[in-house]
Formats: structure tokens, sequence, C-alpha cells
């Protein structure tokens, strides 16, 4: 019996840590949807989620609107970091987070001679807030078995997002931090379960998330700040597919199409842009609630100057714990 | 007598002759209903629907209600001994498998009757049928010898597709030992090199009976068919959607499906007045105690226990359709029953304890064991443990490997066309699987072909519903690994390894006290004595009893807790409530 209950408790541990593994990469780039992140857990667990990310290419990354700068080479070196929560609304498993970008960035660019751009920017970027809320899945896991049960089957979810413009933005600069601007998305992540086993080292699944993307205006744009841009909303499907290589280690190849709105900034107005990524993501448990990811994603076909290019290696890493985790873990019935 | 007078031809000559040489065989085809023994593997007494089971079995259910359900049947306390006794309708210890050849002891070794299979000397059902005329065939376990001269299609059998081992895996031909890795299978007396596609025990042992049948109709001979499930055995293999289909149900945990399956059994007139409930196992805890997670857990084992033997009810559905679509199902004799009590010992983990080989073989083949949703599926094994094994086993105590009534015990359901028991009655007949073999040849007009027979033939109870299988003085006794028992009439002995049992002779009145709770001796002493006698003096020696000079069971009273009576509802454990006072006698605290 003691045997039996030493198990149950280390593979609860190991199964939610695998299950809640990415709500770190809540935003490994500010579009980016990564695998595994809409796997639900335990209700009421809590998350801390630090992404760190280095992004190379001719965007801003984290401008969701991707305004192009010609020939030019912008690096970013950003770290996200927040909290997100579990909890049943509706009688539906929910989750809401809240992520805070900081870091620097910098853009350097040849095309206008007479005029070379050599600027930066450092600071917080703007808050995201994230609510997501299942639609068509496995009811919330309120108790322990529960979670040792979970099974997503077939899964969709409401994803809501926000981008709040309170980060730090300097009109005129050629980058910033903030945006100057609200965004945000509206999406139905899905998840098909690929095999009728969900456990460590079995899980395979096929993740779909469309999602649209809107964008209000910033009124303080261009290198004047005198300009309004403004852009028309845009669409985005990202697909993963998911396996365990073993009970702790499992692996992705991931690929994001976007298309973006048509975008307009003073008199001049530019077609929307598409663009396709591809990368591949491995993610495993480090301690019994910290859970550690490698990513890289890049454009696809983007050899022209005009073409959207970026770039991104993210390592995340998220502690997460619950109350009743905890208190096992205190009392020393958590098998660890 | 002239015979050119043309009086009497030649070809009546010839079909008197014919009558004369094959009697049997005419008699077969003109008047014997085909013979169908479906046999379940390490099932309860109470895991049938009809025996007071949660577990959903409509088509074992649907035997009992077209026929009869026994309460007092018995098999031997494991798997090859049941088999050897069916098989030749002698005692194991006779027919060679005195012991499981895992558990054979030193003293045991070499001797006649201990070789662990059933001997090519004596003849089986198969022979005896195949001599009355019959199509034989038979699928699934077959668990009494590997060698040429052992297997089914030197066993009188003209059909076959069986795993000549005892246990593992339900999907492929993994085994559990390092030094016999892989399951042996026959198929029409050959060895199989693999095993067919989609291969799962309880689905490919049907298809190739239906198959079988199918191809024999053609003989125009009946056919007597043994079904040798190896459901429910552990690993606990089964596909979905009968591995999802009890998820959760069992979170209650087995103290509750204990005393829920007793009240059912109690409504459903299976069980005497008087009859108690076994004491549950002094080293299990009152499940109600127990954490959620660790009640889904173990839950989960028996989620795919319930799950086995609905996909096997499911199976034999099948074949209940198919008898149906060729219009045989109404002229065959069915007989249900389970070949020892439930598996309650955690075999699997003794074989692969570390330290020993198998425990790499097990790292090997069966490491994926542990998670709840990957219990079931190929590569994990599931085994559900004394707590569940109880439950299997209710009202009665013990469980397979001992003869206490839980691990001898097992349901019987005969179907019998033109019986004149009614149908869906409960009769408590004291029945041994050892009685088949005279049945059947009763039935079809043979005599015992094994020398003295021990059983009784049924017959005379479904034509004459007022008879009795056994008089009050007919005994049976019993040996396994050095546990002993004998019932006479309603009076058992029993002496079981301690802590199960005392190590000393017990006695129990059967007629009420199922549960084997009140020993009788101290208060019965010269019955004690003269039953004693009886096993000591009559089945030992006529039964090449030797008793083990070692045995796994012996160290048990070491290794185990101290056993102490465990009685119903103490600890309260599923009655314990938080105490709400009289709403006029609460008040605030003064401050």
């Amino acid at each position: 019996m003691n045997q039996i209950k030493s198990r149950t408790f280390q593979l609860l541990g190991s199964c939610l840590a695998l299950t809640t593994f990415l709500f770190v990469s809540i935003a490994a780039n500010a579009i980016s949807l990564p695998p595994r992140f809409f796997h639900k857990t335990l209700v009421g667990t809590n998350f801390v989620p630090i992404l760190g990310m280095n992004v190379d290419g001719n965007v801003n990354p984290l401008d969701p609107s991707y305004t192009i700068s010609s020939d030019a080479d912008i690096e970013a070196n950003v770290v996200m970091a927040g909290y997100a929560r579990n909890f049943s609304l509706f009688g539906r498993s929910s989750q809401l987070a809240y992520m805070q970008p900081m870091g620097d960035i910098s853009i350097r660019s040849t095309s206008g001679a007479a005029f070379p751009i050599d600027s930066s920017a450092n600071g917080f970027g703007d808050p995201f807030f994230e609510f997501n809320i299942n639609l068509i899945g496995p009811a919330p896991q309120r108790t322990l078995p529960d979670a040792l049960r979970y099974n997503p089957g077939f899964s969709m979810d409401l994803l809501l997002d926000l981008s709040v413009p309170l980060g730090e933005y300097d009109k005129g600069e050629a980058v910033n931090m903030g945006m100057n601007r609200f965004w945000g998305r509206v999406g139905f992540p899905m998840i098909y379960q690929i095999g009728d086993v969900w456990a460590p080292g079995h899980r395979t699944s096929f993740e779909v998330i469309p999602a649209v993307i809107w964008y209000g205006d910033n009124d303080d744009y261009g290198p004047t700040g005198n300009f309004t841009q403004s852009t028309d909303p845009g669409y985005s499907v990202a697909a993963h597919l998911t396996h365990d290589l073993s009970d702790e280690i499992w692996v992705s190849l991931d690929y994001t199409y976007m298309q973006l709105g048509d975008s307009e900034v003073g008199p001049v107005e530019t077609d929307g842009k598409s663009f396709s990524s591809v990368g591949a993501t491995i993610g495993t448990q480090i301690t019994r609630n910290m859970v550690f990811s490698l990513g890289y994603q890049t454009t696809m076909d983007d050899n022209d100057p005009k073409d959207i290019q970026m770039s991104t290696f993210s390592a995340s890493i998220t502690f997460f714990w619950g109350s009743v985790l905890e208190g096992l873990h205190r009392i020393g019935s958590d098998g660890q | 007598m002239n015979y050119k007078s043309g009086k009497l031809s030649w070809p009546l000559v010839v079909s008197l002759l014919t009558m004369i040489v094959f009697p049997l065989a005419v008699q077969a085809e003109k008047q014997l209903p085909n013979i169908l023994i479906i046999l379940a593997d390490d099932m309860g007494w109470a895991d049938p629907g009809v025996f007071g089971s949660e577990i959903e079995t409509p088509n074992i259910d649907q035997f009992a209600k077209e026929g009869v359900r026994f309460t007092d049947f018995y098999t031997n306390p494991m798997c090859t001994p049941t088999r050897v006794t069916l098989m030749s309708g002698l005692d194991h210890h006779v027919a060679g498998a005195g012991s499981m050849t895992l558990f054979t002891a030193p003293n045991q070794q070499g001797k006649p009757g201990y070789e662990g299979w059933l001997l090519p000397e004596f003849k089986t059902l198969g022979d005896v049928m195949q001599e009355a005329g019959y199509e034989t065939y038979v699928t699934g376990k077959w668990d009494l010898g590997r060698f040429p001269e052992l297997i089914p299609r030197a066993r009188g059998f003209d059909r076959d597709f069986v795993m000549l081992d005892s246990h593992g895996s339900h999907y492929n031909m993994t085994n559990l030992y390092a030094d016999n890795p892989k399951l042996v299978f026959t198929e029409d007396g050959k060895y199989l090199s693999r095993l067919p596609d989609d291969y799962y025990s309880s689905k490919t042992f049907t298809d190739k009976m239906i198959s079988f049948i199918d191809d024999g109709r053609k003989s125009g001979k009946p056919f007597f068919a043994f079904l040798s499930y190896q459901a429910p055995h552990d690993p606990h293999h089964v596909d979905e959607p009968w591995r999802s289909m009890y998820q959760g149900v069992y979170d209650k945990g087995w103290t509750y499906f204990h005393r829920q399956r007793f009240q059912t059994q109690k409504e459903e007139g299976l069980l005497p007045d008087g009859v108690e409930l076994a004491e549950r196992y002094w080293y299990l805890p009152d499940s109600e105690i127990l954490s959620p997670v660790v009640r889904a857990t173990v839950g989960r084992h028996m989620e795919l226990y319930a799950g086995m033997m609905t996909n096997m009810d499911y199976h034999i559905g099948r074949l209940v359709q198919f008898l149906k679509d060729i219009g045989e199902y109404d002229n065959t004799i069915i007989v249900f029953f389970g070949d020892n009590g439930p598996e309650g010992n955690n075999t699997f983990e003794a074989i692969t304890a570390p330290g020993l080989a198998n425990n790499i073989f097990r790292a090997r083949n069966w490491s994926e064991e542990h998670h709840i949703n990957v219990l079931g599926t190929p590569n994990s094994y599931p085994e559900y443990g004394a707590g569940w094994a109880q439950v299997s086993t209710t009202p009665f105590y013990g469980h397979k490997s001992y003869p206490s009534e839980g691990g001898i015990r097992n349901s019987l359901i005969v179907k019998m066309p033109g019986s004149e028991l009614a149908d869906g009655s409960i009769r408590g007949d004291f029945m041994h699987v050892s009685d088949i073999m005279p049945t059947l040849t009763e039935l079809t007009g043979q005599k015992f072909p094994n020398g003295k027979a021990t059983g009784k033939s049924w017959l005379g109870i479904f034509k004459d519903p007022d008879s009795q299988v056994r008089s009050e003085d007919d005994w049976v006794g019993w040996e396994i690994m050095g546990a002993m028992a004998l019932r006479k009439g309603n009076w058992k002995i029993l002496n079981n390894w301690r802590p199960y049992g005392t190590g000393e002779w017990q006695l129990y009145n059967l007629e009420n006290d199922w549960a084997e709770r009140h020993d009788l001796a101290k208060e019965r002493p010269e019955l004690l004595k003269e039953l004693v006698a009886l096993y000591e003096n009559e089945f030992m020696p006529d039964n090449n009893i030797i008793l083990p000079n070692r045995a796994v069971s012996e160290s048990l009273w070491n290794t185990m807790p101290v056993r102490f009576p465990q009685y119903d509802n103490y600890p309260p454990g599923m009655y314990r409530k938080q105490y709400i006072p009289p709403a006029d006698m609460i008040a605030e605290p003064k401050e």
C-alpha cells in the first residue's frame, strides 16, 4: 500500500509538471502560440513562467504587426516573466495569465546611407493578459484523481489576449519596448490526442490554433512621432505535432502561418504580408516543480529583403505549485 | 440366415455393422447436443453480474436466465490443478499436477503425479468426446503441458488455437521469465512462430472458436468446444472502450463494494439465511480511509479487471450470436465457470522481485506499468491485489492458492437443453470440477476412462430436480502447497498456512458459515477428528498427496503483519461522519 501511495504521488507530480509545461511560453514572441500550452492541469495550480529569448531579424518581435524595417538588422534580448493560475469558470477549465516583457532591443540599418539607423531601447514592454476557457473537452481537474486521469481527447478552447500599452515608448525612436497601442487576439486552440494513452512517455498530440489578431492605433508613430499607425486585423494558424520521447522529455515540431492585416502609417498604405515559420521545441522536468524548455523558430522563404525575417531562440523555466501538492511534499507524501 | 434370399441386403448389413462398431458416433450425430465449456481464468465467485456483481456481464447473465446458477461448485485452488482435473476427471495429484510447476517442493520433485502437466496416459475430455463422435475444439489457455505429446492435437482435439503457458501478455508473446521469455502457442498441432495480426486473447480465442465451429459444420457432427479464456487473469490488459468504461466507478473502494456485493447477493437469493460477510483481511485498510488519489489509483486496477470481464462477456456474446445464426444455440449445453479464486497474491511482484533475473526482464518488457492511464495497455502489468480479490470472492474468505472457500468455490452456470430445472433457478448442490468428465461420459454413453471416478455426474439433477449431485456422505478433498481442506456434506475442515489460517485444522459448518468465520473445532472435536482421519487415511493415500517440505506460504507468518479479528463496521470507516449536534444545543462561545 505504501508503495502504491508513493508511486501515485510521484506520478502525480510529473504528470502535473508535464501537462502544464509551457504556460511559460505564453509569448515566445508576441504572436507565437506554443506547443502544449493549452493542456489542462489541476484547478488552483499557480505558475511563474520566465522566458528568455534572443530574436534576430528585420522586424520588432514585440510588435505584432511586424512592420518591416527594410535592410534592418534587429536584435532583441527579451525576458518575459509573469504569473498564471488555473481555475474553474462556469464549470469549465480556465486560465488567467499576466506576462511582463522586459529587456533590450536594437536596430541597425544602412538602407539609407545618408541616414543610417542605429538605435536601441530597453526597459519594460507592454504587459500582456491572457484568458483561456475550455469549450469542448474534459471537465476541470478539481481533484488529484482528475489530474491523473486527464486525457485531452479532442479539446477546443476560447482564447482571449490583450496587450495594454503601458510599456516604455519614446516618440521618434526607431524601436521601442512598448507598442503604444492596444492589440489583442481571439483564438480557438484545439488539441487532438493521438493514441488512446495519455501519460508521461506516451503523449502525442496534434494541436492547431487559429486566431484573429486586432490592433488599436498608435498616434505617436514614425520618425517624428506625428503619424498614426493603423493596422487591419490579421489572422494566424499555429500547428504543433508534439510527442513524448520518454517519461520526462517531449519534443514538438512547430509551424506558424500568419497573414498580417493591411496597415496605414500617415498617408502610406501597405498591403498586409504573410509569412510562415517553422521550428522545434524540446521540454523536460528539472525538479519536482520546475520545468524547462528550449525552442527555435525561423521564418521560411524569406530571401527577399521585403520578406519578414525572424529567428527566435528561446529558453524557458516555469515554476509551479499548488496547495495540495506542496502540502503533500511538506509531509513527505509525494514520494520525492 | 440366407443371404441369398435378399431378405438382408448388404447396405443394411453395413449399416448394422457401422452401428455396432461406431455406436457413439451415430448417437452423437443424431441425438447429442453440442457442448460448450467456457472457462474464465482467475475469476471470483462474485464477479459475474448474476452473482451479485456490479460488473456488466449481460451475456453470461443470460446463460443464468436460461439455465441454472450453482452456488456450491468447487474447483481446485490454482489453475493447472483445476484444468488437469477438468480434462481428466481425476484429482490433480494423480493426474500430474500435484503442485504448480513453479512451486514444486524438493520432496515432490521427480515424483509421479508432480510433473506439472497432465500425464499423457490419461484420456482427456477431448479424447472421450472425439470417441463419442464429436468434433472437438479448444481455444485459449491450455496450461496442461508444452511437449508435443501434451498439446491439444495429441490430447483429442481436432482443432486448437491455444496458449500453452499459465500467464503472460494478452496482446503478444511476452512472458514473465528471463529464462522463458516467450509464450508458446499452438494452432492445429503446430507451434506458432508468431501471433496473428491484431491479436488480443479474448478476441482471438473467440474468433478462432467461431471459425472452428463454422468449418466443422459440414461434418454434420455435434461439437465439443472448450473456450478457455485467459481473461480476467492478470496482467489486466484490455482495449478501449472497456479500458475506460469503469473509470471512477471503483473510487468508492473495496470496502464499499465488498459490502455492496454482499447486499446484492442477499437480495438475489444467492446466500442462505445467516451467511455473514468474510472479515476484511487484517493487513488491508478500510478503503474509506484512503486518500482520493490512492483510491483512484488502486481503483484503476479494479476498473481494468471489470473491463476485462465485460470485454470477455462481449466476446462470449459474439459466439452466442454466431450459434444462434447457425441454428445451434438451442441445442448447445453451455457450462460457464472460473478455474479458481481470484489472484490476490500479487504474484507478478514476487516473480519479478528486485535481485532476480526476472526483475531485469520486467524492466525491459514490463516497465511501463505505473501511470493510471498506462495501466491496461500492452506493456503494463496491472494486478489488482488482495483488496479487490476479496471483493471478487464476496462473501468468502481467501483467494487463489488457498483452499479457503474464496480460493476454491466458483460461480457455475449451466444451460442445459431439455432440463427439468426451472430457467433462472439457483441451486446449492455440492459440485466439483471433477464432475464434468463423468457428466459428459454419461451423456455420451461412455465409461469413465481414467480408472476410478471421484466426480459425480450432474445429469441426474437436470432430469430430476429433487435429486442431489452428492449425498451428505460424499466428500471432496483439496491440497495445494501444503494447505489442506475437505468438505463432507456441509462440514468442512481446513488447515491453512498462517496467518491466513492457523496452521491447525479448523472446522466450519458451511450450511451458513460460508465466510469461515466460526471455527467449531473445539466445540465438535469428534467430528473434527473423524474428518481429519478421512483426509489422512483416505483422501491422501488415494490421491497421491505428498505434503511439501517447503512451500512459498510457509514464511508468511513471519513476513506479514500479525493477524487480528476484523469485524464489520469496526473501525467505523465508511460510517464515520462529522457529528452534528442537535440544533437547539448549538451556541456561540461566551466572550
